[in-house]
């Protein structure tokens, strides 16, 4: 498969974690919780419109909510392949840091 | 948890986002962004909500703008490739579109700063709005087609100004022509007028030096123009100097003036003060009401009602010269220029019947442009079928294909206009010979006038390009991408032919134009005057003092060979400008005849070759016919009675008249009015004018030898002299002018016509290759092939002719009611531009149809 840029990685984990809520909003939040970085709005849309283009996230509407001022909420949520994808990194990514402790990479600063 | 608050981001700045940010549906992005604005309002306050709002708008216009873009960019990318190639694989096509379009466009652009020139006149003084000139009427006293005159009696003003001291300032206004001399330069100075000082306080022309309260209060002062300056001080200091006017008078510089604009009516290059003539005139002339002998200009207060004031001049009016009743009336400055006809104006005034007529030639051609265009585009439209068809069926949309070929027409319009600019800088002096402007552009400061560019490059781009644009996109993709073209072909050919018969018909009209002026000219010129005008100059004697000399003068000149005679009189015979009562029945009662009036010398009638029909010539040194002779023409002979005309006494003035002889008729004005009445009289004390006959073979040595002669004898006096034949000439100045433009309207006309014409037949004689093939194959001659090709073009030429005759009959019948003597309208001129028409039709269409016809049918068959 395809790697997945940094950013598409941490928003289908976000969408996987908030299940049933996982529109921009609360995604947005947790990125933010994650990497103490500011993420615009823009850049949590992108890599969620990439990832439903490549077919590993689908979305759907909600009702309209008096607090959004009465409109929708578009939620996404894992296709299997998105499951796969995850499953995927998260296999590489130990298999690649397997063995690389942190405290000994800070003694080297 | 508190109470939560619910506060919403401003309307407009959701607005704006709904609208600049991509939306995924249903506004859920909005959505979103109102619940974070929530969120920061409820933890930071309103202040930081609202700017983080408006900072994500802020911050997403950049890539909405690109987006926006990026496609009508791709899709302008794509039409200007489109058109570039087009141009490039039609080069003669491309080439007649936009030079004939260019034609256009710079007649346009000339017409449009003439027209603007015109309308400017006399708007430039800070008062314009509220200044009159006070006209006169005469009841029944018509003269040069008028009975307004420009000139009111010198009373009116200070009777004017002692009756409405609140409501009005007013000046006088005098022109006179004065000898001027300083030191050892002496001109001849037309435009020299006497004002009252008001005349600085109403009119906005700028001083540069002197104090416009007290330059022209006293007598003998006056102020001069920048070029006056130049003309006869050279780098001196002029104020105070003493100028000498007419060899009479000092006067003195009091100021100095900027040159006067060429748009003001009123043209002057001294100004001197009018109390000046208060003490040369005589107490009839400032204060008789039958005496017209000034301007007059007023300055209405800005809150006095100008129809009231008019009314209320009702209490001057009185019976004026020749007891013709009249009454004085307020004409605005800012009409002057194109206003109606009024006697004396100068002849630089415009006319609003020229401005009228060029604007319509100049539509005209602008038409004929724009049609060109079209039709061309039509027809090649065959051509562009396909692309139009591949573009509907990838989805083009009607709106983008008409946007796509207006678009092309304005790029074609706007390179046009570029190259119009050129034209125009090139036409520039020609056209200003021709209207007698001084017209000059400024490209960079002209702000109202680049717009106009701006604004004449769309409506030329529109107006050729809506039409091919609507039908183009109307096609129907399936029918064009299966070869169907007949029915395109059928549905255009008629709109085609109609534009070409139009565009023909308005070359025709300007053909018959051009022809009947250019005739009617050429009549004018080689009517029999009556009298012998050739090689004769005239030299003008305006000072009395001059001919206290003149006898030396006379038998100094009579001493060269080549000056053959000599005569003198008041005006020159065709110029005759006096008027004068005749009673018929004796001195103070009985029928009165009016007469114009000439005082001559006794050789003047012999020098000029005139006809003695009855009676006698004036005898030389002849007391009695000094005193009461006169010589009638036969007009007045005639409305006197011609048979008992001689011998005949009358009351002249205060004195007694015998009509000694009478002379055969000639003109002695211009062609315009019919010959009237006229008497000549016999006078040493009234003449100003000499007239010398010349030997023509040697004109320049003759004239070198007068003027030394001139000098000699009248030291003190300028020399000035000009040919009676181009003073004739002259008269018809105006119409001159008009026939030249009508050739070169004409000509543009027909070279557009023709260029339209030229690449119609091309594409013609191209559609046809194949149907001239099996033509050929089966036998037709090439004369065959020929008649074919051309046989619609001679009807539509045709046609044409049918549209433009009756047209250009009514213009130019009405033109020439102008003219009291004129040529008949023969048919024989309107066949001949029928014919010239049709000629110049078939030459541009023949190349093409000869190409075409001679042709081998094998290379335009091989393929099929």
């Amino acid at each position: 498969m395809k790697f997945l840029s940094r950013p598409e990685e941490l928003v289908l984990l976000a969408v996987w974690r908030l299940k049933e809520n996982a529109y921009c909003v609360p995604i947005k939040k947790q990125l933010v919780r994650y990497t103490s970085l500011d993420w615009s709005f823009g850049a949590v849309y992108d890599p969620l419109d990439r990832l439903e283009k490549k077919g590993l996230l689908e979305s759907y509407l909600s009702d309209p909510v008096a607090k959004r001022g009465g409109k929708r909420k578009r939620i996404y949520k894992l296709t299997p392949g998105g499951i796969m994808a995850l499953i995927e990194i998260k296999t590489i990514t130990d298999e690649v840091w397997d063995g690389v402790p942190v405290k000994v990479l800070k003694e080297q600063l | 948890m508190s109470k939560e608050k619910f506060k919403n981001p401003p309307k407009l700045a959701e607005w704006i986002l709904s609208y600049v940010y991509p939306d995924r549906g249903y506004f859920t992005s909005v959505g979103d962004f109102r619940e974070e604005f929530v969120e920061i309002y409820q933890s930071s306050g309103c202040f930081k909500a609202n700017l983080w709002y408006w900072m994500q708008i802020a911050k997403s216009i950049p890539s909405f703008l690109r987006n926006k873009s990026h496609w009508s960019i791709v899709m302008i990318h794509n039409y200007l490739k489109t058109a570039l190639r087009n141009i490039k694989r039609h080069k003669g096509f491309s080439l007649i579109n936009t030079a004939g379009l260019a034609i256009g466009i710079s007649c346009c652009i000339l017409i449009l700063q003439y027209i603007r020139h015109e309308f400017s006149f006399d708007k430039f003084h800070e008062n314009s709005m509220y200044i009159y000139r006070v006209i006169q009427q005469q009841e029944g006293n018509i003269y040069q087609g008028t009975d307004i005159f420009n000139s009111v009696p010198a009373i009116l003003a200070p009777s004017v100004r002692e009756d409405f001291p609140e409501d009005a300032k007013v000046t006088r206004v005098r022109n006179y022509e004065r000898q001027v001399r300083y030191i050892d330069k002496q001109f001849y100075e037309k435009f020299f007028l006497y004002v009252e000082p008001e005349f600085l306080e109403m009119f906005s022309f700028p001083i540069i030096k002197g104090d416009s309260k007290t330059a022209l209060k006293e007598p003998y002062t006056v102020m001069i123009t920048r070029d006056m300056v130049k003309k006869y001080f050279g780098e001196e200091d002029p104020l105070n100097k003493i100028i000498n006017i007419n060899n009479e008078q000092d006067y003195r510089i009091t100021g100095i003036l900027e040159n006067v604009p060429d748009n003001s009516h009123l043209k002057f290059d001294f100004l001197a003060s009018f109390s000046t003539l208060l003490g040369t005139w005589g107490q009839n002339q400032l204060t008789s009401w039958q005496n017209s002998s000034v301007r007059a200009y007023l300055q209405l207060a800005k809150n006095s009602n100008p129809q009231k004031f008019n009314s209320q001049l009702k209490k001057y009016n009185t019976v004026g010269f020749g007891g013709h009743p009249a009454s004085f009336h307020l004409q605005p400055l800012t009409d002057l220029h194109l206003g109606k006809k009024i006697a004396f104006d100068s002849p630089g005034k415009g006319d609003i019947r020229y401005i009228y007529l060029y604007s319509a030639i100049t539509l005209f051609i602008l038409l004929i442009a724009c049609f060109n265009y079209m039709n061309l585009s039509i027809a090649r439209s065959f051509v562009r079928g396909k692309e139009i068809g591949i573009r509907k069926v990838v989805g083009a949309k009607r709106k983008s294909i008409i946007f796509q070929f207006l678009g092309e027409s304005l790029v074609f319009s706007f390179s046009s206009l570029l190259l119009g600019l050129i034209f125009v800088i090139v036409a520039l002096p020609i056209f200003n010979s021709l209207t007698e402007r001084n017209i000059k552009f400024d490209l960079s400061t002209d702000i109202i006038f680049i717009s106009c560019l701006i604004g004449l490059g769309i409506f030329a781009g529109l107006l050729s390009g809506i039409y091919p644009a609507m039908f183009l996109s109307s096609f129907n993709p399936v029918k064009i991408l299966k070869g169907r073209t007949d029915s395109i072909s059928k549905s255009t050919s008629s709109v085609r032919n109609a534009l070409i018969i139009v565009q023909f018909a308005i070359s025709i009209c300007l053909i018959i134009c051009a022809l009947v002026i250019n005739h009617q000219l050429h009549y004018i010129k080689n009517t029999k005057l009556g009298l012998d005008k050739d090689s004769i100059i005239t030299i003008p004697m305006t000072n009395e003092k001059m001919w206290e000399r003149y006898n030396t003068f006379k038998n100094e000149l009579s001493q060269q060979a080549n000056i053959l005679d000599i005569a003198a009189s008041k005006s020159l015979p065709t110029e005759i400008d006096n008027t004068a009562q005749i009673k018929l029945g004796g001195q103070s009662h009985g029928e009165t005849l009016r007469v114009w009036l000439n005082w001559i010398d006794s050789n003047f009638i012999d020098f000029y070759k005139m006809k003695i029909v009855l009676g006698r010539n004036f005898i030389k040194d002849s007391l009695q016919d000094l005193q009461s002779a006169y010589i009638l023409n036969e007009t007045a002979a005639k409305a006197i009675g011609l048979e008992n005309a001689v011998g005949k006494t009358f009351g002249m003035w205060r004195n007694k008249g015998q009509i000694i002889g009478v002379v055969e008729d000639f003109h002695f004005a211009p062609l315009h009015s019919k010959i009237e009445p006229l008497a000549l009289k016999l006078d040493s004390n009234n003449l100003k004018v000499l007239s010398v006959r010349i030997n023509s073979l040697d004109i320049s040595n003759t004239l070198t030898f007068i003027q030394k002669k001139w000098k000699k004898i009248f030291p003190d006096f300028p020399f000035v002299f000009s040919f009676l034949d181009e003073r004739i000439e002259n008269m018809y100045k105006a119409e001159r002018k008009l026939g030249q433009s009508f050739n070169y309207f004409t000509l543009i006309a027909i070279l557009l016509s023709c260029l339209g014409l030229l690449g119609l037949a091309y594409y013609m004689a191209e559609k046809k290759t194949k149907e001239i093939g099996i033509r050929k194959v089966l036998g037709a001659t090439v004369p065959n092939i020929l008649l074919l090709l051309t046989k619609e073009f001679t009807k539509f030429v045709f046609l044409a002719n049918i549209i433009a005759w009756p047209i250009a009959y009514y213009i130019m019948n009405k033109w020439l009611q102008n003219f009291a003597y004129r040529i008949d309208l023969s048919v024989w001129i309107f066949i001949l531009s029928g014919l010239a028409a049709l000629a110049v039709a078939l030459i541009t269409v023949g190349y093409q149809s000869i190409k075409a016809a001679t042709a081998n049918p094998v290379d335009s068959l091989r393929y099929e």
